[in-house]
This record gives structure tokens, sequence and C-alpha cells, in this order.
């Protein structure tokens, strides 16, 4: 009974909090990329499991472990249209606020961004880890971090839905053998037009060189960079040209200066994997290889170009079911092909939570009332369930979700 | 006294066994000795910590080690989220042996209850949210179950050639297994692209709200007994 009527008032606070946050973002609405204020000095602290610091720019290791809540007009920008986990976002859905926790590799990278010297060839972090230990949040989080620092976002928010799930695909008519992905590159346009949009817009970003789609269509050299992205989406035919057009464009552009890049792509060892659901018209099977859309992303990871950073993720679950390798290190999931391409990098592993990271976790659960079950709040229920999931994030989302 | 509980309390009288009738009290499921592989004399296993603890502590440990004992069913664990309530839904729910299915899709309706509650928690303003409580899945569905369970059903009793169909009490296990079975079918009983664990969370909800589908099922059999009370007296003719 004591505890209910605690629960009852930390929840009042909290309110309480996200209220006087709610009016200065009303006030500053027009100020893009704007987190979540500091909570004002008057209100009550917020409880030790909930960060105060909502810009990840401004994170660092005393706030390990930590939830930071993310501005609803932030999400929107950056994770309409993918980005967070599915079973991540039902939650956030459920709890009404969108929460990330503060982790260690996600630090890590954001530290290494922060000493980087930019001048030097884009530097690539390799995210790796066992399932459902946070690759995927910990690039929602380095997206966020990006975003706030002004950088280009070049995002696949998983890159084998084009391969495994592809919404239409038909053979190229200019490159012979290979297929196009059309309406995916549409869509992955759009999805590049809605995080840059604020960026978009700088005169900065003007194309290199020019651009012929054919006999009539030009994109001249010193057009802004949003016409290729508007041409790729308004002709569906030259979309996967414009792709290639664009980041092309971004390489030469952040060598030159005028802007720095950060691309960000989960499931990238599914490139160099040998098969898709993808077929030619004469119903030949084809691997990534030979679908177009592959090729701008992969050239986009190499080290020719400077002033960005490239982060990717390995995961076994990006390949088919069948040729699963069993393995979550980037030398088996890569295989010798991709090894090759993506050496040197910097490999970031994601591990389960920490005892201090769980405890946390489970403080967020029981404030957002995840946790129903009265005996899971108790300390041998606590300790079940740090056995039944092995303190797998993942896996504790699940076990919790019965109680 | 309304003419249903005129018509409990007459069968109460006449017949022998005791019923809880109008309290409708917890269910003990009790293990049935009625058709067992073990003889009569063999006990129950002791598996949950706390009844263990208990035993050690009075000594009676020393007496039950002797006594032979069933063995365990794997779903006896001493886990602190064990309630046997639900395990026995969850084996009623079962089909062709698949029990990590049935118990898959009874915990994700228990989810989707959650989930519902949750969200209509976290949209209210922060006035009315002290005065809403969150309940938990398995006593909404212990709720629901107490909700459902009749008091009396139709049996076919044939009488000088004629079959009537005659109210007859039963007793509360039978009351229960009616009750998990009509929540199953109601909970089958939808669109091809609707999941049974949605239907079924929202046939729990409804059902401890005292309303919806397998409430109106229940109602209508006790009305169907109503009916039917004139043949009340050939349960024992």
């Amino acid at each position: 009974m004591i505890g209910k009527s605690v629960f009852r008032a930390l929840n009042g606070r909290q309110e309480f909090v996200k209220r006087c946050s709610k009016i200065v973002i009303r006030a500053s609405s027009t100020v893009p990329q704007m987190s979540l204020p500091l909570s004002s000095e008057n209100s009550n602290p917020l409880p030790f499991f909930r960060s105060k610091q909502n810009s990840p720019s401004l994170h660092g290791s005393n706030n390990s472990g930590q939830f930071y809540t993310i501005d609803p007009s932030i999400k929107k920008q950056l994770f309409l249209y993918g980005g967070i986990p599915k079973t991540y976002d039902d939650l956030c859905k459920t709890f009404k606020e969108t929460c990330m926790m503060i982790r260690e590799p996600a630090l890590e990278i954001m530290d290494y961004m922060k000493s980087t010297n930019f001048n030097n060839a884009a530097t690539r972090y390799c995210l790796y880890g066992k399932i459902g230990t946070g690759k995927s949040m910990t690039m929602a989080h380095l997206l966020h971090y990006g975003f706030e620092n002004n950088f280009v976002i070049v995002h696949v928010p998983w890159a084998p839905y084009w391969y495994k799930f592809p919404k239409e695909y038909s053979d190229c008519p200019t490159k012979e053998g290979m297929v196009d992905l059309p309406l995916d590159a549409v869509a992955w346009l759009i999805h590049f037009k809605n995080q840059n949009s604020h960026l978009l817009a700088d005169p900065k970003l003007s194309v290199c060189q020019d651009w012929e789609w054919s006999k009539r269509e030009i994109t001249k050299k010193g057009a802004p960079l949003a016409e290729i992205v508007e041409m790729g989406i308004n002709r569906v035919k030259h979309s996967t040209n414009c792709i290639e057009a664009l980041l092309q464009e971004l390489k030469q552009l952040s060598d030159l200066k005028r802007c720095k890049t950060l691309v960000v792509i989960d499931g990238f060892n599914i490139f160099f994997s040998d098969k898709t659901k993808i077929k030619t018209a004469a119903f030949e099977k084809i691997p990534p290889k030979r679908v177009t859309i592959t090729s701008p992303f992969v050239d986009i990871t190499k080290q020719d170009w400077s002033n960005g950073a490239v982060i990717v993720s390995v995961d076994d679950l990006a390949f088919f079911r069948k040729d699963e390798r069993n393995t979550h290190y980037p030398r088996g999931l890569l295989g010798a092909e991709g090894f090759e391409h993506l050496d040197p990098f910097i490999p970031i592993e994601t591990k389960n939570y920490s005892e201090k990271e769980f405890h946390y976790c489970i403080e967020y659960f029981l404030d957002r009332r995840w946790i129903i079950n009265p005996h899971a709040a108790s300390e041998e229920g606590r300790k079940e369930l740090a056995f039944l999931s092995n303190c797998n994030p993942f896996n504790l989302l699940k076990v919790t979700a019965p109680l | 006294m309304s003419s249903l509980t005129k018509l409990i309390s007459t069968l109460a009288r006449v017949s022998d066994t005791k019923l809880a009738l109008l309290n409708h009290s917890n269910v003990q499921i009790i293990s049935s000795a009625k058709m067992s592989q073990y003889p009569k004399y063999f006990i129950d296993p002791t598996f949950r910590n706390d009844e263990l603890n208990a035993l050690y502590e009075t000594g009676e440990v020393k007496e039950k080690a002797l006594v032979p004992c069933r063995a365990a069913l794997t779903e006896h664990t001493s886990s602190e989220f064990y309630s046997s309530f639900t395990r026995k839904f969850i084996n009623h729910v079962m089909r062709k042996g698949n029990k990590q299915l049935a118990r898959e899709v009874v915990e994700k309706a228990f989810e989707v209850i959650k989930k519902t509650q949750i969200q209509k928690y976290h949209s209210l303003p922060p006035e009315k949210k002290v005065d809403f409580t969150i309940r938990d899945p398995h006593e909404l569905f212990h709720q629901a179950v107490i909700n459902v369970k009749p008091i009396m059903v139709l049996t076919p009793i044939k009488r000088g050639g004629v079959r009537y169909q005659v109210p007859v009490p039963v007793d509360d296990l039978q009351a229960t297994i009616l009750a998990y079975k009509w929540f199953i079918e109601a909970s089958k009983d939808k669109e091809r692209t609707v999941r049974f664990y949605n239907k079924l969370a929202k046939e729990i909800m409804d059902a401890a709200n005292n309303t919806g589908r397998v409430v109106k099922k229940k109602l209508d059999l006790h009305k169907q007994c109503e009916a039917n009370r004139a043949y009340a007296h050939y349960r024992w003719n």
C-alpha cells in the first residue's frame, strides 16, 4: 500500500515536470532540432533512472544507464519511416513517451566522434553483438546525436527489407543483368528528405557537376541538392540513379567542407550475402550485388571521402532464416569480401545489461506500469527476471510482457 | 426474492450435496484422484518455496518425506509469477499438446489487456491518474471467470420416451471448466485476420466488467433454466 502512494506521488511530479517542459517547447517551436530542455530548477528532481539531459551531445558516462526522452517532433522527423525497432516503438506508444537508455556503446562512439579529426578519411564504426543487445537502439541514439550536430543523415533503417520484402522489382533498362527496386528507392528518398529537410534548404548544398537523367532532364551544376531528391521522388524511373548521384554529391560536398555527412546503415552484412527474394524477368534469383540500390550504399562506406562518419551494424537476423551463420562477430557475418571492404573499421560491441542498467530498466518499467505483478518488484522477482532474460534487453521486454 | 434465487434455494433444500452457490468462492483446483495412474494414498508434491519452508519449520517434512509422492508436472514451478488458476486455463487452451503455443497465446492476451490499460492511464491528465488503478491481468481474468460461471445448466433427462432439458445445479469445478470453454469458443469465433489473443483479451476485459458475449451466454443459459423450471422434478422422479 505504501508503494502505491509513492508511485502515484512520483507520477504526479513527473507530470508536473513534463507540463513545464511542454510550455517551453511551444514557445521555441520555430527553432529546429530542439530537444526537451533541462528540467527547471524549481520543479522536483527526476527519479534516478531518468536523465535531465535530453540532448545527446551533452550525454556522458555520468548518464550511463539513465533514460532520456526524445521530443515527439524530433521523433517524427527522424524516425517516421523507421529507425526505432518495432517492439520498442509499440512500447513507446503505450507509454505515450519515447525514452531511450543511454548506454556505453553509444557514449563511446559519440566520444570518438567528438575527438575525430574530420580532415582525415571518414571513420567506419561497426556495431556488433548478440541479438537483442541494442544495436538498432544505439544507432537511433547516434542518429539523434548526428541530427543535433547538423550532420546530413544518410540512414538505412533496416537494409534487409529491400531484399526480403521488395515492394516491386524490374529489370534495369540501362545496366545489363541488374534489377531495379524503383519504389523502394523512392521510399528511401522520401525518408532522406524528411530527415534532412532543415539542411536541404541551405544554399551551400549545391550540386558539384551536371547530372543527365535523360535527353531532356538535366540537373545542372550549382543547382540545389534538393532538386536531385525531388527528381528521384517524382520520376520513379530515375529514382535509383538519383540515389547514386545524391550520395556521390554528398561525398564531394563533404570533401569540400560544405557539409558533414553521417551514414547509418542497419544490417549492413546483407549487402555481401548470396540470396535475395528478387528475381529477374527470366525468373532467375539474384544476389544483392546485382540489385542497383546496393552499390550506392556500399560505395558511401568506402574511405575515399572525408568530413563524415560511417556507422554500420552487422546482425545475424539480416540473413534469411535458413542461412543464419550463428555468429555475432563482424568477420563471420560480413564474410571475406565484406570484411575486406570494411577493413579498417572500429568494432563496437553491444552487450547485455549490466547490474546497474538492469536495475534502472526495471525501475523504469515499474514507473511506467509495464510491470504490474507485485512479485516482480521484490528482490526474488528481480533475480528471477534477470535469470529468465539473462539481462538481455530484448528478452527482458518479452519476459516482462505478461507480468 | 427473485424467481431465479427461489429456484436455486429449492434445489439446494432438496439436494443432498452442499452447493457453494451464492458465494462464488475462489476455485480450489484440487488434483482429482478419480482417475489417476497413482494409488489414492499418494500425496501431491509441494513445490512452492513458502510452503516448503513452512514444512521445514513445523517439522512436517520428516513425516511427508516417508509418504510416496506424485511427480510434479512441468508447470509446477517455484517461480515468483506462478498462478495455478491461469495454468489450468492454459491447459484448456492447449491443442495437440502444444503447451508452448497455448502459454504464449494466453500470455499475449494478458499483455494486450495490460497495454490497453496502461495506454488509457498515460493518456489521463495527472489529477485523474491517482484514481485510476491498473489491474493485474491475472486478477482481471479471475474476476472474469467468476462473472461467467453458471450456477445451473440444462441436462437432457429421458422420461417416458421424451428427452427433457432439465435445470440442474452444477458444482464449482464443472462451472469453471464451462467458463473456460466458453471463453475459448468466443475467442475462436472471429474474422480470419483477427488474432486469437486479441479477441481473448477483449472477451476477458468485457467479462470482468460483467458485459460482453460470454456473460450473455451465461445469462441466456440461466433464463432457459428458469423457463424449464417445470421439469426440475425430473431430476429425481
